[in-house]
């Protein structure tokens, strides 16, 4: 389990993550949503350690450091990969560092992206760049598998894939958390959703049995944010009113 | 461990050593005008009237100018470092991956190993070509102790 307790991440100034607590068990989906700068990648990147921060982060109860840290694993839009290493050299390395390494689940998921192997990753495609660092990153043999905008660039058809993938192949004690913006096209697989603003948990939602209830997670979302549809026809209406 | 595990993954090291030891060579030729300047100072000294007026400059005034083409490699050497780290940021965000490997060293022995191994290689070249040139410059101003004598 990722516990987060009273984490906050100032850049300067500007806060990004205020007072954030939470509570991420083995075997979820689960969907981080937010506008852009809520604070999703901070998030992120505090638990994986890359960035300093105030409060606590405990995985298994064990602070996040060397020791444990080969239980996470990221994939970013930004890419992690060795841009100059092919298919196989990155298969190697990760062989060699990674002791719970998922060799068959990579060999698996490149002949399902139908990616090159002995070609550097640097000449791939941005879809398959990101596919590619999606291989990486689930077959590390992490428990906890954090994706920022894995697919951001991606046509659909990619992200259909990707979709397929993710509840294809995550056994039951592995969990992901899935920041993006591509809200309804995620609704459909995830079990939970946490909603940040302005670096502030403002919803975390369980999706199990919102349908019954006859709510959908986008009315939710809309909900929790204040999102006014009828606010574009308004300032239209009052353009108009000035100009008449 | 292997060769692999030294520099940054997917740089071409084989052209770079292929520099490396191009450099050298070249700084060791270009040192080798110390021999030939303290012929010309010999050649000097035999043609000149009055030994007791003939100066012969100290050691380090004359190898100087020669050791340029080591100092260069060294300093190239030590730019090598900086760059050798921005590789990981470079193209992707591969830094990511080096600060999530269980050995916090990974990544300094790959961005430090070539360049201080380039820094040491150098300077241990440099300075066995500085006491083979002092010998010589020994032997010269004895030489010149001698004739002036």
């Amino acid at each position: 389990m990722i516990e987060i307790k009273n984490l906050s991440k100032s850049y300067g100034d500007v806060l990004a993550l205020n007072k954030v607590n939470l509570e991420i068990s083995r075997g979820q989906i689960v969907g981080l949503f937010g506008e852009n700068g809520a604070g999703k990648t901070s998030l992120m990147k505090c638990i994986l350690g890359f960035m300093k921060y105030d409060g606590v982060i405990t995985l298994d109860g064990e602070k996040v450091g060397r020791r444990n840290i080969e239980k996470i694993s990221f994939a970013t839009s930004e890419h992690s990969f060795f841009s100059q290493l092919t298919g196989e050299d990155h298969k190697d390395f990760y062989k060699d560092h990674f002791e719970t390494f998922k060799e068959k689940r990579f060999d698996t998921l490149m002949d399902f992206f139908d990616l090159p192997r002995n070609k550097k990753i640097a000449s791939f495609s941005t879809g398959g760049k990101n596919q590619f660092e999606v291989v990486l990153s689930l077959s590390q043999g992490a428990y906890f598998i954090l994706m920022d905008e894995p697919f951001a660039g991606n046509d659909i058809f990619n992200r259909e894939d990707f979709y397929k993938v993710l509840l294809g192949v995550l056994e039951p004690n592995e969990t992901i958390l899935l920041s993006t913006h591509l809200i309804e096209e995620v609704s459909d697989f995830i079990e939970r959703a946490i909603l940040l603003h302005k670096g502030e948990i403002i919803g975390d939602i369980f999706l199990e049995g919102l349908d019954e209830e006859g709510l959908s997670l986008m009315d939710l979302i809309k909900d929790k944010y204040n999102y006014r549809g009828d606010r574009v026809k308004e300032i239209l209406e009052e353009r108009d009113t000035v100009f008449s | 461990m292997k060769k692999k595990d030294l520099y940054p993954p997917g740089l071409d090291i084989s052209r770079l050593e292929g520099y490396f030891i191009i450099s050298i060579i070249c700084a060791i030729l270009f040192s080798f005008l110390f021999i030939s300047e303290c012929n010309e100072v010999e050649k000097a000294m035999k043609m000149s009237y009055d030994f007791d007026y003939f100066v012969l400059k100290d050691f380090k005034t004359m190898v100087f100018p020669y050791m340029w083409g080591f100092v260069l490699i060294v300093i190239f050497s030590i730019f090598l470092i900086p760059n050798f780290y921005g590789y990981f940021s470079k193209g992707s965000m591969s830094v990511y991956t080096m600060k999530r490997l269980k050995n916090p060293m990974e990544i300094h022995r790959r961005a430090l190993f070539y360049p201080v191994m380039f820094i040491l290689i150098t300077s241990a070249i440099g300075l066995l070509a500085l006491k083979g040139y002092h010998n010589i410059y020994l032997d010269l101003a004895e030489k010149i102790a001698r004739m002036g004598g």
